[in-house]
């Protein structure tokens, strides 16, 4: 899960509602680290977000799937007082601000934000202060921390695609890539970019180790595309990019991509798991298990009678699986849930 | 690798009238279980093996499934959940072909690296199979067939020969059948290699099941007529007509001619004759043909032993069937009180493996009564059936009897009858008798001469008649069931009374041990014994046989001993039972074939393995030391004794109940 997902669209009539809950929680993510509870906060967001009107109360609100007692308790005190008395307390608190903005850097996470806090530094200035204090990802993190901070325009992820695609190619032809996350689903703006790449000679059987993901990540910097690397595994780059200076010598900004090497056998439900989105995804899989299949980013496989998962199912297009569980296919456009 | 044998269908969700689940068990693939309605959405069959057993393969032919699961248990579980998973839902067919009907009867095989690691390693005897197919809800689907395969014998891997045979019906995905390397070279690597006997283990749990075993062979019968697919090969190269066709016609006449004395004499010989004469045209066999027209079932023999015979057979062209049936020639046994030894004794050619190792050795076909278990009778259906590996035998024999051994002579059998026959007549019946059993002994004693090279003068004169009555007598029985009823009604039954396990003929290669009889089968006793073969039919009657036995009985005591030990080929032992009674329980960690070995001597000599500890262990097996868990084990239950795997090893090798004292376990002080 990206850092930088797009938030509820303005249209929303429960905008102010969900902006709440979702600070609620982030707060529960990095600081109390109470995953569930965030997840609890940012399901309710979100059903509330997709609510066509505006909830009158939290019993109308508790109507809907993923708001129960708690969250319609505190959405009735929004409504009422128009604040939330635990979020004032959580915003005055110095310590739940400066963990919540430290996460905003790639590569400082939760625990290491509290520690961070613990030691004293609790703005991007004190960090700037302190570098030896991170790893070489969050160091590069907070080099490009504004840059990471802003949407990347489609236009400019196009490029960005284009560049990359044209490297890759001319690597090896057998290769196939494709750009996934919100800007398959056509969203007009992302986060970071998020790149799928298969050969067909690496298969889930492939014992050997692979250079195929390093061969990539070696001519992608010969051409200067990328600069950075966060991180470099057999199957998975994280790093940062940038287009080329323009003519009119403008400098892009640096941008977050990561690089993934599926294996071929893989590729299709990988494909659709990183195109998401998360909700169509955890739909998918919903559906799926209705059918008696068990869908994850790497297989689909059917559920035997004692509810262990069966053989990896052959797969040679996205619409396989949405065949195969019975789903009418679904372009990536229409995947945005 | 051998293929566990399905013993009946426990249950199945449905099947349709034509298409029941019952089918599923006989050995072809052209009968199929189907679902008796469209649209169900799992179909599922549990099956019931006739031992437990780990599966090392599965072969499935789909009928018109998606997903196929197959799942195991044992019969003694209570509840459905307890069934594990072996083989994960696998896919058989996609939506689209689901939809269109397409590739409806793939066959996959699932070897064991695709099975449940944890799962494949343990022993069960009840699959469970269930098939999905939701894309389709207009089509009634199931199995076209199912095949389990027990674990391979070290050798045998090579020779997947018997899960590719069967699915001759189907297009097989993977086509291992022609590795064939050459066979010779197989064969000799495997000459090599010990082969020790045993069968022991499976034979006493088979032998509970023996009365369900009866049901299923008549199953099996259905599918019998199924060969698989090299055999079908060879058969087609060969220019000698099927086996059993022409034996029910060479019985005939002979049988016409001299019932009883005749039908030992004469009867076994025909066929050989006719048979070996066609052989003698044509050029020994090829290595692959040897046992061309051999059908045959084993028992009491365990893997790895098993399957190492049965790859050997089968690479001579004999087939193998798990059960004994319409068509099979030979059981090839280990003990002579194994439940199929019962069902077979008098109905084909019970034979120890040594023939079929010494065939292959010797790359040619020994005769099988050199072979012959103690106390079997020799089947009047041997003679079809036996003739049909005796018949080939003859042939290879004759073609290559300068050679030596095993082989019989088809002069000794061809000619000699019709003067044997006159003065046997006019000797006593005891004689007969005693002749007879001389015969059998002589036979074995002709057959090294034979052997020796150095009988082809006697042979000529004398020695078809004796050969003839020796087979014949051994075969006598069986036959004269089958020729005369009244030979039946008489002397089978003495003789089964009598010797219900061995005493009877030996037919056991009795070598130069048993000269004396030999003696006499080569000078007078050859008259005694035409005149026993004529006399017998008629002039027999109980108290000769009797006598007979008993005097059997004494040679077996005396020179049977000596005789049997040659090549294990001939008597073997019953299966001593000094654990009967007795509960033992493994403990800890014991190496895999250790493990093994400890079930099968446990369960060879009648003792009873728990698979937990309760109140009926006696004996703790175990190679760990003292700790705290035996105290517990201890204080639940007093008598418990806490014992090396040596001791069991110990008994086996002694073949008798040794004290437990010495292998004892204590607390360390």
């Amino acid at each position: 899960m990206g850092k930088r997902k797009a938030g509820p669209s303005d249209e929303n009539p429960n905008a102010d509602l969900c902006e709440v809950l979702l600070e609620l929680a982030d707060y529960e993510k990095n600081v109390t680290r109470q995953m569930h509870k965030f997840n609890a906060y940012r399901k309710a967001a979100s059903v509330l977000s997709k609510h066509p009107t505006r909830v009158k109360n939290g019993t109308e609100a508790k109507r809907l799937d993923g708001i129960g007692d708690k969250i319609g308790k505190k959405i009735d005190e929004i409504i009422a007082t128009g604040k939330l008395q635990k979020l004032e307390k959580i915003r005055a608190d110095d310590t739940n601000v400066a963990i919540n903005l430290l996460t905003r850097v790639t590569g400082i996470g939760p625990a290491a934000a509290q520690k961070l806090v613990q030691e004293g530094i609790s703005t991007i200035e004190d960090l700037r202060k302190h570098p030896e204090k991170l790893n070489h990802h969050q160091q590069i993190g907070l080099r490009h921390f504004e840059d990471f901070e802003k949407r990347i325009p489609r236009e400019e992820m196009i490029k960005l695609q284009d560049i990359a695609f044209k490297v890759i190619n001319e690597l090896d032809e057998d290769y196939e890539a494709k750009v996934c996350g919100s800007f398959r689903r056509g969203a007009d703006s992302s986060g970071d970019i998020d790149v799928l790449v298969t050969h067909p000679s690496f298969t889930s059987k492939t014992k050997k180790k692979i250079r195929l993901l390093h061969d990539i990540v070696d001519s992608l910097k010969e051409t200067d595309f990328i600069t950075d690397t966060l991180s470099l595994g057999d199957s998975k780059f994280m790093g940062v990019c940038r287009l080329p200076e323009g003519k009119d010598g403008k400098e892009h900004p640096f941008r977050r991509i990561d690089i993934r090497l599926i294996p071929h056998d893989q590729y299709y439900p990988a494909l659709l798991y990183f195109t998401g989105s998360d909700a169509f995804n955890k739909n998918m899989r919903a559906k799926a298990l209705e059918e008696g299949f068990t869908l994850n980013e790497y297989t689909l496989r059917p559920v035997g009678s004692t509810g262990v998962p069966g053989e990896p199912l052959p797969i040679t297009s996205e619409k396989d699986i949405f065949d195969y569980i019975g789903m009418k296919y679904k372009n990536p456009e229409e995947r945005n849930m | 690798m051998p293929e566990i044998k399905i013993q009946h269908v426990v249950s199945c969700s449905s099947e349709d009238k034509n298409n029941p689940a019952e089918n599923l068990l006989k050995p072809e693939g052209k009968a199929k279980w189907k679902s008796a309605a469209s649209g169900e959405k799992q179909v599922s069959v549990v099956l019931q093996f006739e031992k437990s057993s780990q599966v090392h393969q599965i072969d499935i032919g789909n009928e018109g499934a998606a997903f196929i699961e197959v799942l195991v248990g044992k019969s003694t579980q209570t509840s459905d959940q307890d069934y594990q998973v072996l083989l994960v839902a696998s896919s058989f067919l996609s939506p689209i072909e689901s939809r269109n009907g397409t590739n409806m009867n793939r066959v996959r095989i699932f070897t064991a690296d695709k099975l449940s690691k944890a799962v494949v390693e343990q022993k069960w005897d009840r699959v469970k199979v269930v098939c999905t197919q939701p894309f389709n809800k207009n089509i009634p689907y199931g199995l076209s067939f199912i095949k389990f395969h027990s674990p391979p014998d070290k050798t045998s891997q090579n020779a997947t020969n018997e899960g590719g045979l069967k699915l001759g019906a189907f297009s097989l995905k993977t086509t291992d059948e022609d590795q064939s390397v050459s066979t010779g070279s197989l064969f000799a690597s495997r000459k090599q290699e010990p082969e020790p006997l045993t069968g022991a283990a499976a034979v006493r749990a088979a032998s509970k099941l023996s009365s369900e075993q009866l049901e299923s062979r008549e199953k099996e019968k259905n599918g019998q007529t199924v060969t698989p697919a090299k055999r079908k090969h060879e058969d087609s190269h060969s220019d000698k007509p099927s086996v059993p066709t022409k034996k029910p016609v060479v019985k005939k006449p002979e049988a016409a001619t001299s019932r009883r004395r005749n039908s030992d004499s004469d009867t076994p010989p025909p066929p050989k004759k006719k048979k070996t004469q066609p052989a003698a045209v044509k050029k020994p066999k090829p290595f692959r043909e040897l046992m061309k027209g051999v059908v045959f079932v084993m028992s009491g023999y365990q893997n790895p032993q098993r399957g190492e015979l049965r790859d050997k057979a089968i690479e001579m062209g004999a087939q193998y069937r798990p059960d004994w049936g319409r068509g099979c020639t030979h059981l090839i046994c280990a003990f002579s009180n194994t439940p199929k030894f019962q069902q077979v004794d008098g109905k084909g050619c019970i034979v120890s493996h040594q023939w079929i190792k010494d065939s292959h050795r010797n790359k040619k076909l020994m005769n099988w009564k050199d072979y012959k278990v103690r106390g079997s009778k020799t089947p009047p259906g041997l003679q079809d059936a036996g003739s049909s590996g005796s018949e080939y035998s003859p042939s290879e024999e004759e073609e290559e009897d300068v050679e030596e051994e095993d082989e019989w002579e088809p002069k000794k059998k061809t000619k000699p009858q019709p003067k044997q026959v006159t003065p046997k007549t006019t000797q006593s019946k005891k004689k007969n008798d005693k002749e007879e059993e001389e015969d059998e002994e002589e036979e074995e004693e002709w057959d090294p001469k034979k052997r020796t090279k150095a009988p082809s003068k006697k042979e000529s004169p004398r020695k078809p008649s004796p050969v003839k009555d020796s087979k014949q007598n051994e075969e006598e029985e069986d036959e004269d069931e089958e020729w005369d009823p009244k030979k039946r009604s008489k002397p089978q039954p003495k003789k089964v009374e009598a010797s219900p396990k061995k005493k009877i003929p030996d037919p056991s290669p009795v070598k130069p041990t048993a000269s004396p009889k030999h003696s006499n089968d080569s000078g007078d006793d050859t008259d005694a014994y035409d005149a026993a073969t004529d006399v017998g039919s008629d002039s027999e009657d109980t108290e000769d046989e009797i006598r007979r036995i008993k005097e059997e009985q004494l040679r077996d005591k005396g020179e049977g001993k000596s005789s049997s030990k040659d090549g294990g080929s001939g008597d073997l032992p019953d299966l001593p039972d000094f654990f009967s009674g007795k509960h033992f329980f493994l403990y800890g960690d014991f190496s895999a074939t250790e493990r093994r070995t400890i079930f099968r001597y446990i369960t060879a000599f009648d003792g009873e393995l728990e698979d937990y500890m309760d109140d009926k262990v006696t004996f703790v097996i175990t190679n760990s030391d003292w700790d705290d868990k035996f105290d517990q084990a201890l204080s639940e239950n007093t008598n418990l004794i806490f014992v090396r795997p040596k001791w069991i090893f110990a008994c086996h090798d002694k073949n008798k109940l040794l004290p437990y004292q010495p292998y004892i376990v204590v607390p360390a002080s």
